[in-house]
């Protein structure tokens, strides 16, 4: 069981910092689908199943190929020679260290003494019925709720990202070929 | 079994991960992904609380986080698309029109 959660947490943790440190765009797409599949597994060993089941398919399947879709729609050719990191970076990852080490000292020093129930890990807990019943009954307005936001978003996806009139006056049929120069014929 | 503050701590190194990628970054599409760590960690926190507590709401309210998030990964790279058509950068630093 450790062993399994340090392969999951090291390779996870490595994937992360290779994300956020890669020049190229579709590497670092790469390895954040290495990312979500660690997590995914970590949710197998926490006993949520179907939450595992759903990070793979949702995150994996189709947030990672809207990604790869937007990068490989867009040609971005030149932006691998660009400068990378902004003008506070230092500042940030002091900022962002500081808060790390007081998030894992609190954390880790607060719930020590909180243990699993004895046989807890033999028992299903994360299973689709569990859920789904839980989720029609108790959680039926915010699954509703739920629905709503992915037809907005699905909405105001399609919306933004229309090609408007001020692109069709610049690619359209007002670009024109240069005429062919012609040579002056030497020694006719 | 594994010590509940070991799963914390990853999720707390996750996040980190993911504000350090945020703040740091240029290219709004990695920006986007290290939004996507940041909710991740939250998330695998849910549930790790859910597993030591056998509580099942936690893994409820992850379920509508992933629903989110996707939606929200749509409109941002929507956004990014729109922005790229328009000044043909994905540099945040060159996105300045609305500074005083």
């Amino acid at each position: 069981m450790y062993f399994f959660f340090f392969l999951f947490a090291i390779v996870g943790l490595f994937s992360a910092i290779m994300v956020i440190t890669r020049k190229n765009v579709m590497h670092a797409a790469l390895f954040l689908l290495l990312t979500f599949a660690c997590v995914g597994a970590m949710y197998v060993l926490l006993r949520a199943e179907l939450l595992a089941a759903v990070q793979v398919l949702v995150y994996a399947g189709a947030v990672m190929v809207l990604f790869l879709f937007a990068i490989l729609l867009v040609n971005i050719p030149r932006v691998v020679r660009l400068r990378q990191w902004n003008r506070q970076s230092a500042v940030a990852v002091v900022i962002a260290g500081l808060t790390g080490l007081w998030m894992i000292i609190a954390t880790t020093q607060t719930f020590r003494k909180l243990e699993l129930p004895a046989g807890a890990m033999d028992q299903p807990l994360g299973t689709p019925r569990a859920i789904g019943q839980l989720l029609f009954t108790d959680f039926m307005l915010p699954f509703e709720i739920a629905s709503l936001i992915l037809l907005a978003a699905m909405v105001g996806a399609i919306f933004l990202a229309r090609e408007t009139a001020l692109e069709e006056e610049r690619t359209g049929t007002d670009a024109t070929t240069p005429e062919p120069v012609g040579r002056p014929q030497s020694g006719r | 079994m594994v010590p509940l503050p070991l799963y914390l701590a990853f999720g707390a190194l996750l996040f980190i991960i993911g504000v350090v990628g945020v703040l740091t970054r240029r290219n709004a599409i990695i920006v986007l992904m290290s939004i996507e760590l940041m909710l991740n960690a939250v998330n695998l926190t849910f549930i790790s609380f859910s597993h030591y507590l056998q509580d099942l709401r936690g893994q409820v309210f992850t379920l509508f986080i992933i629903a989110v998030a996707a939606s929200e990964a749509a409109v941002g790279l929507a956004l990014v698309i729109s922005l790229h058509r328009g000044k043909a950068t994905f540099n945040l630093d060159e996105v300045n029109l609305l500074k005083w």
